[in-house]
Formats: structure tokens, sequence, C-alpha cells
């Protein structure tokens, strides 16, 4: 990590929104609200950790960090520099900063191509490099996440899974991104592959002070590896914190409700199950106020007229009316 | 339900608009002065030219001539035959039933051989009766129709002369001998259709056979009958409605080459008689009807599909 | 770090080839083809001979057929198959083999010209559709719908009658037949292709829209297309000679296959009904091996494991419903040492057709459940936990499966002697099912009510509104707010934890004693995992429920079950009572797995699982678990490990239980922060 300058952000969200127009069942037409008013900054040699249910925007939150989508409200900055309207090519010039690395690793890879051809795309479209130097360049990357080089000249239906999440991260490492953003990388792959990966992404950071999204459903693994932790509900980040003080004593009804229901092999760390009654609402036309009230166990009635403001509690941030 | 028909009752507009227009620009693809060509070639007599002239009116700008010839067919006017003066919208409406009758029979042979066929090979993939099915859908998906028709031919009319060879004889006049005309043409069409429907069904059958809720209907102690029909069957079908859909749509076409081999009078020969003849508006005039005819098809097939599917009758 | 998981760090050649990571069953099934063996098929090799040698004929045609085909011969029409003319002669004494052979030429130029045209057309419509969307996207469809409203035949003929039937005109007719499919497709597949990720990598990584265009979608796009272009070939074929058939083929003296027919139709068919075999069968052939060739490129490109030698006797196969068993010898029932457990599987053997003979997927597991209490079956995906669990109940289906040996004894009854019927009873009143799926295992066309109505009324005569009424009780024990209203509900019009609930309600309608629940909260989110969880807990307490839970979370199970097995490579590695087996865990295995959940760490040479398990059939030999065991010695390599007893209920399969000491979740600190260990990680 560098210890010189341990928070220099490298890419942020200020009150950023995202509303996607969608036909619904019955032929009427509704508005998703997969994010609302988030505020997010990544620093230098840090992960972020981002956990939520399925459904609540963790994956458009990528997308827009990337600016793969573009925000309906609020701003998006790439190491201090607005690029919410950048577009064409010269956002296409920006992207060497920030990469993916997606869930699925077989859907991420062209079936067709070699591993050496998909990367060596990353890597071409930021360097002028001969035939041979992209292939040399594409051995080395994959030397970086402990893949033999004979693996450059596979297809993705010959590597396992695991072998082939390490290729995507040296896929994505081509470009020397300052920020890489990992959509639930691991939730495809079995356990022992899990920790070779989180051994590998603790290493990276540590020698290249990568800033990381880590998005997970899974609390465990977020708490191994991240340093600050956001929890999202239905499109609001509802706590956001450093990572030891949201798991002793989470602030928010909903992460102490998904804290608990976590199961927890430690029965010392074992917290009496909160269990939260029905699904998730659909972002379609969310609830009023604080979205999680409709399955809030402290809910009163100022929840449904009022949304909650950000309330700073020790270093983090809670949105809930009932601190 | 109903707000899904009407919504895919308005979709049939567009396209209608432009295979409408697809068939009235046939006009435009006629080599050389369209008058000349379409009244007999270089020979042709000035009157002749002239009359044909006239009666396209094919001095007005085509977009004019478009609209006079939509706006007569919207009302069921398709013009007068250049051969012989007489009605085409007559003509049609004489020959369509003869044609419907045709690819109804062949629909039902289709229906009649083709699934049953399709889920015996479905249910025991590998056995015997797969095999067959399968040798039987292959050949029937290589060997040309008429080719087909002509075998059957010499062999049920020539050699053992069960059904007569050509001829046709209306359902109202005799309900058996239309019968004893209509088997042959029938069976032949049915055939190629029983041969791509067992295909499919068998697909179908040995996919859902496969699937995790089939796996379930097992679990729950299910029958061999319940989980056959009750479970696999139904979901089977889905696709297969499909396929069928399209294969209405080949039957019409095939139609006009059985109905050449059997001297039936019904639309294709009308059509193919229209087309030696360079007679443009009976070309053009089945040429509408039968669009007509097939987008009503697949309409209905949509329809069905919903009434199987609720994933989409609910959306 | 440990060498990456996989080939380079395994068991040498035989594990190169490496599946797509499928879960469990799966993972085998799906295998790696190659195209020669693929070129070797009889159901490729033939067709493409046949195409090949038609094509080779048509181009040399002057040096090849024995005849001029238009010298006509009066003295000698109609003749049949002889030396002179090997296939006879037409009504003009003209050589059919020479006029065949010079016929391939319009046969074979008039398809491919075709799909030519209208893959032209259909690649610019499809790709510009699929790619751009919106309004434009609007518009192409529309046309493609008005192409495919034309009855096929039927545009073509209006285009011929007019533009005139050479060659090229009747080429162009077909192709504005079968250009709107063509688009269609093309379009479909191009939206497929669009949706995976590897696009959004593309544009994430900064290349431009039209360079994915050109080098990811346009290549994927294309091997789908392959089978339509094989079919379409056959296609156009039987189309084009329907044409000529009509007397809308080429001019004479030009001819096509279906020229052939035509004449000789016209002029011989009652006098010389040979005359239309030889015609008719070149065409019936050539579009044979055109479909032929297309279904074989579209298995090889969608199925798995086609190649799979069944070991099963023909006979026997298929057997729908009930995993087949051919066991050598009959085991004799176990003196039973205290209660009798409910479930007992003894040395339950599964084997699988692969591609070289049978693969053993478990071997020699067992372990009992006793009434009233929950099992847990733990491992990776790929150690056989789904397919024991499967078998338990015989729902693998056969082929592949087979069980070959060993005993399933529910309340003392071997269910592996059982016939159908007796085995359907057992389903759903002796024991059931839940899956981990519950969307796809649930049938998707019938209502929740008929589905739970079904498994009631599967087992006892009750009418149809008895039957109801079960049902809705059955909803309310599983807490499904307004039953009455989710009976008419389809299971995609539910929530993922409503239809899990409706799975267990209908796992439940008939009281059965054992429930076997395969990894029923993978796919469900955490807080409805927490309420699923609680459900079966709760109904274990009423409904004195014995459970056995099939799970790869060590944690969900640490906080459920009364015992666990420890499952690795199709052998059961460890069997003990939970609080035992997390604390002191007698196996090296069982201590890695533990050590890498995440958020305990333990230190020692166990903490790092290296590899992976190896598919079945590339088993080490010795203790399977012997290449990524850190205590591995000499003696671990060779022979094979038996189950030990090391304690009172409890066993391991390792041979150095008495000397190793594992560690568990006792010693503290059993939650560590990543960062903190930076300094504690053991290079091998």
């Amino acid at each position: 990590m560098n210890h010189d300058a341990p928070d220099r952000p490298v890419a942020e969200l200020r009150g950023v929104s995202c509303h996607f127009k969608v036909r619904i069942p019955g032929g009427r037409r509704g508005t998703v609200h997969a994010l609302d008013d988030i505020d997010l900054v990544l620093t230098e040699g840090r992960t972020l950790g981002l956990v939520g249910e399925s459904g609540s925007g963790k994956s458009t939150l990528a997308r827009v960090l990337l600016r793969l989508l573009r925000p309906d409200r609020g701003q998006v900055l790439l190491a201090s520099q607005d690029i919410t309207e950048t577009k064409g090519s010269a956002l296409r010039q920006l992207r060497r900063h920030m990469q993916l690395v997606f869930q699925d690793p077989y859907s991420s890879f062209d079936p067709l191509a070699t591993i050496e051809s998909s990367i060596g795309e990353a890597i071409s479209v930021h360097r002028e490099l001969s035939r041979s130097g992209r292939a040399q360049r594409a051995t080395e990357l994959l030397d970086q996440v402990r893949l033999p080089s004979a693996f450059a000249h596979r297809r993705p239906r010959e590597m396992s899974g695991g072998q082939l999440q390490r290729a995507a991260i040296a896929r994505a490492l081509a470009t020397e991104p300052e920020l890489l953003a990992l959509d639930e990388p691991l939730s495809s792959l079995d356990i022992a592959t899990q920790v070779q990966i989180v051994d590998l992404l603790h290493e990276l950071q540590e020698r290249l002070g990568i800033a990381y999204l880590f998005i997970s459903h899974d609390l465990n693994l977020v708490r191994t590896l991240s340093h600050r932790t956001a929890v999202m509900y239905l499109g609001r980040i509802v706590e956001e914190g450093p990572v030891e003080q949201i798991y002793r004593d989470p602030g928010h009804p909903y992460t102490q409700a998904l804290l608990s229901a976590s199961p927890s092999l430690d029965p010392a760390s074992r917290r009496r199950r909160i269990v939260l009654q029905g699904d998730i609402p659909s972002p379609v036309e969310p609830p009023t106020g604080c979205r999680f009230r409709t399955r809030c166990p402290l809910v009163t009635a100022i929840c449904a007229e009022q949304e909650p403001p950000p309330v700073p509690v020790g270093g983090a941030t809670v949105r809930c009316h009932h601190l | 339900m109903v707000r899904l028909v009407l919504l895919r009752l308005l979709s049939v507009v567009p396209v209608l608009l432009v295979a409408s227009s697809a068939v009235f620009l046939l006009l435009a693809l006629v080599p050389g002065d369209p008058a000349v060509t379409l009244a007999g070639g270089a020979d042709a007599t000035p009157q002749a030219v002239a009359h044909v002239r006239s009666q396209l009116h094919l001095n007005d700008p085509l977009i004019v001539q478009y609209g006079r010839w939509l706006g007569h067919a919207a009302i069921g006017n398709l013009g007068n035959s250049l051969e012989t003066g007489q009605s085409v919208a007559r003509q049609i409406s004489e020959r369509f039933p003869v044609t419907l009758g045709l690819v109804i029979a062949a629909a039902l042979v289709g229906l009649l051989v083709g699934v049953p066929l399709g889920i015996a090979s479905g249910v025991r993939p590998g056995r015997t009766v797969d095999a067959g099915a399968r040798f039987f859908s292959t050949l029937g998906l290589a060997v040309p129709g008429f080719w087909l028709a002509i075998i059957l031919v010499s062999v049920f009319a020539v050699h053992w002369r069960i059904f007569p060879s050509s001829g046709y004889t209306g359902i109202s006049t005799s309900f058996v001998g239309w019968l004893k005309c209509i088997t042959l043409p029938a069976v032949t069409l049915g055939l190629l259709v029983a041969a791509t429907l067992a295909r499919q069904l068998r697909a179908a059958v040995v996919d859902a056979l496969d699937t995790p809720y089939v796996r379930t209907a097992w679990a729950k102690g299910g029958t061999r009958r319940s989980v056959l029909f009750r479970h696999a069957l139904k979901n089977a079908a889905m696709p297969v409605v499909t396929v069928f859909g399209i294969q209405l749509g080949f039957l019409l076409g095939s139609a006009v080459i059985v109905e050449q081999i059997f001297s039936i009078p019904g639309l294709g020969s009308y059509m193919l008689g229209g087309i030696t003849a360079h007679d443009l508006p009976v070309v053009q005039g089945v040429a509408i009807v039968f669009v007509v005819f097939q987008m009503f098809t697949s309409l209905l097939v949509d329809i069905s599909y919903t009434w199987l599917n609720p994933k989409v009758r609910v959306a | 770090m440990a060498e990456p998981e996989g080939p380079s760090g395994l068991t040498g050649p035989a594990d190169s080839v490496t599946t797509r990571n499928g879960r469990g069953m799966a993972a085998f099934m799906a295998r790696h083809r190659r195209p020669t063996r693929f070129l070797r098929r009889p159901s490729v090799a033939l067709p493409l001979l046949w195409l090949v040698l038609v094509m080779v004929g048509a181009a040399f045609a002057p040096l090849i057929s024995p005849h001029d085909p238009n010298v006509q011969d009066l003295l000698h029409p109609d003749a049949g198959p002889g030396t002179r003319h090997l296939l006879g002669t037409d009504d003009l004494g003209r050589d059919v083999a020479s006029r065949l052979i010079y016929g391939a030429r319009l046969s074979m130029q008039v398809p491919f010209e075709t799909v030519s045209i209208a893959l032209a057309i259909a690649l610019v419509i499809g790709l510009i559709a699929g790619f751009w969307q919106g309004w434009i996207d609007y518009v192409l469809m529309r046309v493609t719908d008005a192409g495919l409203a034309f009855p096929p035949l039927v545009l073509a003929l209006a285009v011929v009658a007019i533009l005139g039937s050479s060659a090229n005109d009747v080429a162009l007719a077909i192709a504005a037949v079968i250009a709107p499919g063509f688009a269609r497709f093309i379009r479909g597949q191009a939206l497929a292709v669009k949706q995976e990720s590897f696009i959004e990598a593309s544009s994430a990584i900064g290349s431009a829209p039209l360079r994915i265009m050109v080098t990811r979608i346009l290549p994927n796009v294309m091997t789908g297309l392959i089978v339509q272009i094989a079919i379409a070939l056959g296609g156009t074929l039987l189309a084009e000679s329907g044409l000529a058939f009509l007397g809308l083929g080429p001019p004479p003296p030009a001819s096509s296959w279906g020229s052939m027919l035509r004449e000789a139709y016209d002029n011989s068919l009652l006098t010389h009904p040979w005359s239309l075999v030889p015609s008719g069968v070149a065409i019936a052939l050539t579009v044979l091996a055109f479909n032929t060739l297309g279904d074989a490129i579209r298995d090889n490109l969608t199925t798995t494991n086609t190649t799979a030698k069944p070991s099963v006797p023909a006979r026997a196969r298929n057997r729908r419903g009930l995993t087949m068993v051919s066991r050598p010898q009959v085991p004799v029932a176990p003196a039973a040492p205290g209660a009798p457990a409910l479930l007992e599987v003894r040395d339950l053997t599964i084997e699988f057709d692969g591609e070289h003979g049978p693969l053993r997927i478990t071997d020699r597991v067992s372990f009992d459940v006793r009434p009233g209490r929950m099992v847990g079956l733990v491992g990776e995906s790929g150690c056989g936990k789904t397919v024991s669990s499967l078998a338990i109940l015989r729902l693998l289906p056969t082929p592949p499966a087979r069980i070959v040996g060993g005993s399933i004894r529910f309340e003392g009854r071997d269910l592996l002697d059982a016939d159908f019927a007796e085995m359907r009873h057992i389903r759903g009143c002796g024991i059931s099912m839940v899956f981990q799926d519950p969307l796809a295992s649930l049938n998707p066309a019938l209502t929740v009510g008929s589905q739970l109505v079904e498994a009631v009324r599967l087992h006892e005569k009750v009418s149809r509104k008895a039957g109801r009424d079960r049902a809705l009780r059955l909803l309310e024990s599983v807490h499904i707010p307004d039953p009455g209203r989710r009976l008419s509900a389809y299971p995609h019009q539910l929530s993922g934890g409503m239809r899990q609930r409706v799975m267990i309600a209908m796992a439940l309608a008939c009281y059965p004693k054992l429930l076997i629940a395969d990894e029923p909260t993978t796919a469900l989110d955490v807080t409805v995992q927490a309420q699923i969880v609680e459900l079966l807990l709760e109904l274990r307490e009423t409904d004195d429920l014995a459970v056995l839970f099939v799970t790869h979370d060590l944690a969900l199970i640490s906080e459920l079950s009364d015992e666990i097995v420890v499952m690795y490579a199709g052998q059961v590695v460890e069997q003990a009572p939970t609080a035992d087996l997390f604390s002191r865990p007698a196996h090296p295995y069982t201590a890695a797995l533990l050590a890498a959940q995440p958020g305990v760490r333990s230190p020692g040479p166990s903490a790092l699982l290296a590899g992976h398990v190896p598919p079945a059939g590339h088993h080490p030999d010795g203790c399977r678990f012997h290449p990524r065991c850190p205590y591995r010695e000499e003696a671990c390599q060779i022979g094979s490990m038996e189950l030990s007893d090391v304690g009172p209920s409890r066993s391991s399969r390792c041979r150095r239980h008495g000397e190793l000491d594992l560690s568990g979740l006792g010693e503290p600190p059993a939650v560590l922060h990543h960062a903190d260990l930076a300094g504690q990680r053991d290079e091998p």
C-alpha cells in the first residue's frame, strides 16, 4: 500500500441517480429506480466492499462508476476530473484507468478467441505494440496472475472457472488501471478457488496500489477483503463506513438483519437471527420515504413520509430515522 | 388476453402494408415496357398493348396506381384477368375453398402422423420406434414433394387404381368423391409436414423430459403417464406450435405444385396459369390472398401459443 | 501462493482436458471436442464425401461424363440401366448419367448463389438491427415480417414469373424468400451475443463499437449461422427443383435435376417409370447430405458428450423415471447396531457413461440418517454429493447413470430392489425432495395449486375439493401470505423465496419421514435464505422430520445439522457430529475446507487448498486427496484408502488420522482481517 498518500481519491460518485424506463407486466410503463442519490469515494490502494441482495443496484453502480452507463443526475469523477458528460473516443481514452471483472468468467471471454487474443485486445487499445510484443506482454500479465504462459493459447472452454477468472483479472490489468471494479467475481467459484483468487487480489493491490470496488452478496467475503463497506438496499446506500465498525456495530436495521442472517462458522460470533419478513420490493415504483420501511422491524410513521438523511455515526454514515 | 389479441391484430397492419406493396411492386419488376411484355411480348398487337395499358392504368404514377389497387383490393376488387377478362376476385372465391380443403386435410394428416410419431420417438430415444421415426423424418425432409406425389400416383393410382390420379370432385357434390380425390394430395403434403413435426416434437419431448420440473414430478411420485402427459407434453407443445404455424405456410406454397400434379382447380393452379400467361392481376390477386391467409394462420398460432404459455398470457 | 488450480497443478496430462466449470454432474458431461474427431463421425464424413463428389463431378463434367449429355440417340430411347448407358437413356435417347453430371452444375450453382445473395442481404439487415436496435430495428423487422408473410414458394413463383427463369433469376427469387428468415436469425443471434459479458468487457477496455461488431459479434453470430446455411442450401435445391418441375426451370438445353424430373414426368411417367429415379434420388441424397451435415454441426455446437458409449444393454435402457441398478451381488443386510436408522446408505457406487466407457462417480458411499435428525452432506462441486442424494430416490436418468453397487435401506427396505410402483409410493410418502433452483423445478405451465393438489392426489384418493383444501393448508404451513390467491398463480409470478416455500409445501404434501434438500437456499438472497432456514428448522420440530441437507456452505450447515458427512472426489472422507467436526476435524480435507472459509484463517500448512477436485475418471491412486494434502507421505499415494472409525460415531478416510493434530475452529483467532495475514502466508 502506498502510505505516502493513503487517501488519494481515485474515483468518486456525487449524488448519482440512475433510472430506467421499462415496460412492466400488463403493458404499462414504469421507472426502475436503479440508483438514487449515491455518494461514494474510492481511494488508492483501498477496497470498498459493496454488499446488498439481488436487485439492490450493485452492478448498476459499478457500471455508472466506470461510465458504461450515464447517470441521470449527479457527477462521476475520475481522479478529480468530471467525466459525467464525456463520451465517444474521449471516453474510450479514459477507459484504461478503470476496468471491470465479471461474475461469470465464461461469459466474459469470447468463446472463439484465445486468451492471448482477448488480452491482446486490451493491450492494443492503449499501446502500440507489435504482434510479438503483445504476445510477450500477455505472457507477463498471465504470469502476474500466476497462470503458466501455455494458457495464452487456450480457449475459454478449455479452462476451469478459476483459471479463467485469473485470466479476466490479467485482461483487466493489461491497461494498468487505477480502479478495478469486481462484480461478484467469486460467486461462481468453489471455496478453494475463492481463497486463491482472494489471495491474488490482495497481493496485486499491495503491489500495484489499485483501488477495488468489490461487489458481493457474501458478507463474509466482503469482510476479509475490504477496508470500507457500503450496504445497498433498493438503489440506496443505507450505510457506509470502516469494515470493522460495520461488522462489529452495524447502525442500520437492514445491516443488522443482513449480518444476523449470514451464517457463521464461529459460534461465538453468531447473533440472534433477525428474520425479515417478505421479499425485497420491486425497484419499479419503490416505497416512499425510507425504502426499507416495508420490512423494517422499527418502522414508524415518519419512515413513510421522509427519506432519512445521512447521519454520521463514528466513521460511518447511516441513513435511518431511528438511530 | 383479449387485449393481447387486439394488440396482435393491430401489429398485422404495418406488415400487411409492406407485403401488399411488395405484391404490387411485382409490376415494377416486369422487364421492358410492362404493357408490351404483359400483352404477349414484341409480337403483341398495338390494340392489346393499349388494352393492357388502360386496364392497369400504366400511365399514372406508380404511387397512384398502388393507391388505387390497394383501395380496390380492400373492398374485394382484385381487377380482371388480362387473359379472360373475368373477375379475379370471383375466380379466387370459387377456388379458395378447394385449396383450403386441401390444406386442412394435409394439416390433419401431418398432425395425425407427426404427433404420435414424435412423442413415441421422444419418450424412448435410441429404441427401434425412435430409429424408425427418425429415418422417416430425415427422408421426409429430403425428398421433393412433387417426387413423392409422383410415386404415390404411380403406386396407388396407376398400379393399384385405388385413388384417381387426377381430377377433382367438390365436397358439396359428393363427400366420398372429394375424399377420394383429396387423399393422395393430402397425404403427399401431410407426410412432409409430419416429418418436420415428428422431428421437432421428438427434440422438444427429449428436452422436456430432461428438465428439473420433470425431475420434480418424478420425485413427488408421479406415474409415468402423469409425468409424460401432464408435465412434459404441455411444455414440449409450445415450440412445436410455432413450427406448425410455419409449416402451414409451407403447405400453402407446396399446394401450388401438388394441385398442378393432381389437376386440382385450386388457387395454386390458378396462379400457375396466370404465371404462364403473364396475367399480372391474377398473380397479384392470388399472392395477396395467400399473404392474408398466411398472416391469419400465424395469428391463430400466436393465440394458441398464448393459451399454452402462461408467461406470455400474463405479460 | 499455491500453484494455480487445474492441469499444471495436478496429476499431469490426463487432466489437461478441463471442463467448463459446471456444477456437479454437469461438470463431466461437458467435454472439449476436437475437430478431427468431428470429421471422422459417419454422420459428418458421409454427407461431406457425397457433396464433394457431386461438386467435383459438376466441375469436371466434360472429363468425367461418359457421353455428351445433349446427343440424342433416337434408336435407343427410354433404355434401362445397362453397360452402355450406366443409368439408361431418356425419351430422346440421351445418356442419363451424363445429364445427371451436367445437371449437377445448375443444381449446385443455384443453392450456393442463392444462399450467398440471401446472406449478403441478411447480414447487413440483421447486424444493423441487432446492434443499433431502436427505430431502425423496428422498420427493418417489419420489412422482414412482410417477407415472412409470403408462403415460401409463392413469392419465388411470383418473382420468377416476372423475371424469367434463368439460373440467376431463380437464385434471386429464392434468395428473396430465405433472406427474411436469415435476417431474423442473425438479429436474434446478435442480440444474444450482445448480452454476453465479453461484449461489455470489450467496451470497458475501450474498443470502438465497429471493432466490437466485426471482431467479436460477427464471428460468434457466424458459428450458429453455419447450421442455417447448410439447411438453406438443401432447401434451395428443393425449391429450385420445385420451380423447374412447374416448368419454371432453366430454359433448354440447360438442365438441372429438377428439369430432368419434369421431362421424365411429361414424357415417360407411364411408359418408363425408371426415368424418374436417378434425378429424384440425386436430389434427395444431396438434400439429405446438407441436412445431416447441418444437424451434425448443430449437435456439435449445442449438445455435450454426444459420443458417450452407452455401456447399458439396449434392452434395459431408458426406463424413464427409475435409475437402473445392476449390482453384481446384493449385499446382505448388516446387523443393526443399536437403534435402526431411518435411512441407511451402504457402499453406494454409481457409474455414468463416459466417452471412454463407464466413469465411477461415487465410490462406496455410506451414511445414515436417523429419525428426526438433520444430516449435512457437504463438499465442493464435483464431489458427488448431489448425485448421491438423487440416487436415493433413484432419480438419476439411465442412461447415463447406473447404480452398480451397495444398498439404500429406508425403514429396512432396500430401495435398490424396488420396482417403479413401490418406488413411486416411497417418493412423496416416505421421502421427499427439494431442489436448488425452485423456478426451474416447478412446472412453468401449471399453476401452483394444481401442482400441489397433484402431489396429494398422486398418493391419496381424495376429491379435488379436499385436495385443494389440503393445498391451502400446506401453503399456510410454509407461511405464504394470502394462500388462496397464490393457488391460482403460476411459478413465474412468485418471488424466489415464495417459490422455494411452494417446493417445500409440495414435498410435505403426504407427510414424508425424510426430506432431502439439495442446496435449497443457494439460489436465494441472504435474508430470504434465513427465512427458509427458519422454516426448515420449524418444520423439523413440528413434524419430526428427518432432513438430509446437501450443501457446499459449511457455515450454513454448521448452524443447522446434527451430523455432517464430508465428501471428496466421490467418496465419504469424514463423518462426525457437527460440533466435533468443526472443533476437531479428523481429515486434512475437512480441515482445509474449514480454513478456506472467508473470515476464518488459522495459520498452518492446511490454510491453503491448492488445485481443485479431480474429475471422475482422473482420481489418483491411494488417498484421493493426496495431491492436495499438506500431510501426504509415500504410503498415501498407493493402494486405496478405507474409511475407519476414529471415535464414537466418527469415521475418517485418512491413514494418518491418529498422528495428525488438525486445527479446527477451537483455537483463536477465529476471525482475522485479511490484511493481517500478509506476513503469514507460506509460498510453497
